[in-house]
Formats: structure tokens, sequence, C-alpha cells
């Protein structure tokens, strides 16, 4: 079992494990290397077989659970040792501090939009963008020019709501818990932290920055957080089944072919810290 | 999902705008009609564009009745998807909005009113975000 710490808690060897994995799945040249990550993210944002899986759904945190548990096991794959570590934004929030250290995430892009310059990601011979909606062979960010980053009590408001999810099921529910942490309802705390980063995360392409990993990591433990709260019951995903083209607790959720019901009780694989 | 749209928009005090920004699209559409040429298919939703910005073509043709409007930049399709949002908690009214494969997470709104050139405002943001870069054939992801 796994236990998932802050970026903030990484030792100096725990964040060079990491890179040094990240790295090791992007060179793989089959299965599930870290390009299928960016490729399968640009499929799932639209409808695929009539169901919105990923996003602007309410499959959209079960998704994203699996699908970090799937890099996280390629990661695993290369070093054992490595678990996925989380972002937390309300804690964390200088574009010079961690995650975006030298030594980890590396920092900004050049001028506000432009390639990030420093640290393990910087420039196309360290880390080659390869499947992207933009030309850009190198990775870039541009932090703070939009978006913004989510505050303690934005999060505090979000974990109050008991109800996961409300009817349609989508970008325009106007209540409930999971359109308010995805980001279609005030106080968003997903979106707009794509945004903040900007440059290739505020993109289809965004898993091309690892800090959307990390960044998903902690939407997770929110979720997880929330699940702690109100219980991590199939009672307590919605829709309970019966809605058309919405991902119901005991459909499956592709690519993964595991149901969302799977999913709910991650504590036998891993915990965060 | 339009219908509703169209309807919230209404209810949301936005009518006077909506009409007379209903009226004006008529008149241009008259008045384009009048000089177009024999090849000419469709009549144009009067806020389409095309343009120059930041040294970079834009052009926007919009789809009123599916929402599947199309944008491209410097001859390249922009992925464009059209989304309905809650205007605020606990309502059940929404807005129109408009995201592309580079803003996809931040998005715009588009009526026939105050935001009737929220297309443009998507193209435009796609333009900053991409600099000195030029959009990839995935810049268009497979709509349904
Ligand atoms: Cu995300």
């Amino acid at each position: 079992m796994g236990t998932r710490k802050s970026v903030a808690a990484l030792t100096a060897t725990e964040k060079s494990d990491f890179v040094a994995a990240v790295k090791a799945l992007k060179a793989q040249t089959s299965g599930r290397n870290y390009d299928w990550f960016v490729r399968t993210h640009m499929t799932y944002f639209n409808a695929v077989n009539s169901h919105n899986y990923a996003h602007m759904s309410s499959s959209f945190l079960p998704w994203h659970r699996k699908f970090l548990l799937e890099l996280e096991n390629g990661l695993k794959a290369v070093n054992p040792a490595v678990n996925l570590p989380y972002w937390n934004w309300t804690a964390n929030r200088s574009t010079t501090g961690a995650p975006f250290t030298s030594d980890f995430m590396g920092g900004n892009g050049s001028g506000g939009n432009g390639a990030v310059l420093s640290g393990p990601f910087a420039g196309s011979t360290r880390w080659r963008i390869n499947v992207s909606a933009t030309t850009s062979t190198s990775l870039r960010r541009a932090m703070t020019l939009r978006g913004s980053l989510p505050t303690t009590s934005d999060v505090d408001t979000v974990m109050g709501v008991s109800t996961y999810d409300v009817s349609p099921w989508g970008s325009s529910s106007g209540s409930g818990m999971r359109n308010r942490l995805e980001g279609g309802l005030t106080p968003n705390l997903h979106n707009r932290v794509h945004v903040w980063v900007g440059g290739h995360m505020a993109q289809v392409d965004s898993p091309n920055d690892p800090v959307f990993f990390l960044h998903h990591c902690n939407i997770d433990r929110l979720w997880s957080r929330w699940q702690t709260r109100w219980g991590f019951g199939t009672a307590q995903y919605l829709p309970g089944g019966g809605v058309a083209n919405v991902v119901d607790v005991e459909e499956v959720l592709e690519p993964f072919g595991a149901t969302v019901a799977s999913t709910l009780d991650h504590r036998a694989g891993y915990t965060y810290a | 999902m339009n219908d509703i749209s169209r309807r919230d928009v209404f209810r949301h005090g936005a009518t006077a705008a909506v009409l007379v920004a209903t009226a004006a699209g008529f008149a241009s559409l008259a008045s384009s009609g009048a000089t177009a040429g024999p090849g000419r298919v469709a009549a144009a939703d009067p806020r389409d564009f095309e343009e120059t910005y930041k040294g970079k073509k834009i052009k926007g043709e919009h789809d009123k009745d599916k929402g599947k409007h199309k944008v491209h930049i410097n001859g390249k399709k922009l992925g464009v998807m059209q989304v309905e949002l809650p205007v605020a908690p606990d309502s059940t009214a929404t807005y129109t909005a408009v995201l592309s494969t580079l803003n996809h997470f931040d998005p715009v709104p588009l009526d026939e009113g105050n935001n009737r050139d929220g297309l443009k405002k998507l193209a435009k943001l796609a333009v900053d975000q991409l600099g000195d870069q030029e959009l990839t054939h995935d810049a268009d992801h497979p709509h349904p």
C-alpha cells in the first residue's frame, strides 16, 4: 500500500526518484507510456460512446482516479518506491516554491508564455512534447497570467456539500459537490488551477506537464477527504443508475474497464498523508 | 440545450439586447444576400468574423442551431466546444459558453446580446496562448 505525500514534504531522493520514473515512462516505447496518458486525456475530453467519461460529468472524479492509478502503476513498474505526490495549492502558492523548484517540476515559462527554462523538464532534449494541439516541442508555462489558486475556505465550502452531484450530471449541474470541485460552478477548485499554470496545462493535452498529475492528485485527495466525511460507499456516488449517457455507479469507466463502484474505496490501495 | 439556453438568456434580462442584435442580424443578412454571388450556400451569421489578430488570421463561423461553431487560425482548425454552465449555485438557469482545445478550462460566454463576440474572444485567447506556435492537427479533436 502506498502513501501519497505533499510535494512540500518530499525528500531529495523522493523527488529525484519521481522525476526519473516519469522520464523512464516517457522513454518507454510501447504499452501505456507517458504519451499514452496525454493521448488518452485528449481522446476522452469529448464524449466516447456517447458518454462524457472524463470531464463535465459525474464520472470526472472516478475517471481521473483510475487515470492517476494507471500512471502511478506505470511509475511503480520502474521503481516500486515511487508514489504520486500531491500539490496542495492552498498552501503552496508561489511560482518558485514547491512543486516549481529546479530539482522537481522546474519554474515558469520564459517571457510569461514561453518554454520552461529550469529543472528536469526544461527544453525538448530533456522532455519532448510529442502529442499536442500546438507545435512547441518544449514544455510551456504561463503562471499567474490568467486563473487563480483556490483558498482553504474555497475548499471548505466544497467539502461541506453533502450531495455528490445533481441532474443533469454535467457542466450545467447547478448544485452538488462534483461541479463545484470540477469548476463548472463556483468556487471552482479544478479548472482555474489549470488556467493559473497556463501553457500546456491550459490545453487539452495538459498531461504533457507532469504538474498535471500533482494537481489531479490533490483533486483526488480532496474527493477522498469528502468521502471520509460523507462516506466511501456506493450510495454516496450519483447517479445511482438508469441515466442514459452518464456513467452510473455500476457502469464501466472506459478505457479502464473498471466500474465506478470499484474506484470508490481506495484505502486498501493508497492513502493520503 | 440550445433552446434552454436561449430561454435562459431571456429569463436573465438580456431580452432587449437580444432583440436588437437579432434585428441587426436580419438587416445584415438581407444586405449580404443582395450582394452575394450564386456560389453562396448558406447565409452567414452576423457574428461571423475573418480578420488578423497579432499577425495570425482568425476566422469564425457560428452554428446557431447546433452549437458546432468553427474557428480557424492561419487556416488550421481549432476544436471548439459549446457548453452550458449554471448562472449561480442552486439555480437551474444556465448560460452558453464556448471553450477550445487551447483554452480548455476557461469558458467564454457566447450569446446574441452582450456576449455576441464570445467566439472571437475565444479565437483571440487561442492566439495569445499560441504566441509563436501554430495549431497542429490535434487541435481539432474529434467531436461526437
Ligand atoms: Cu484537470
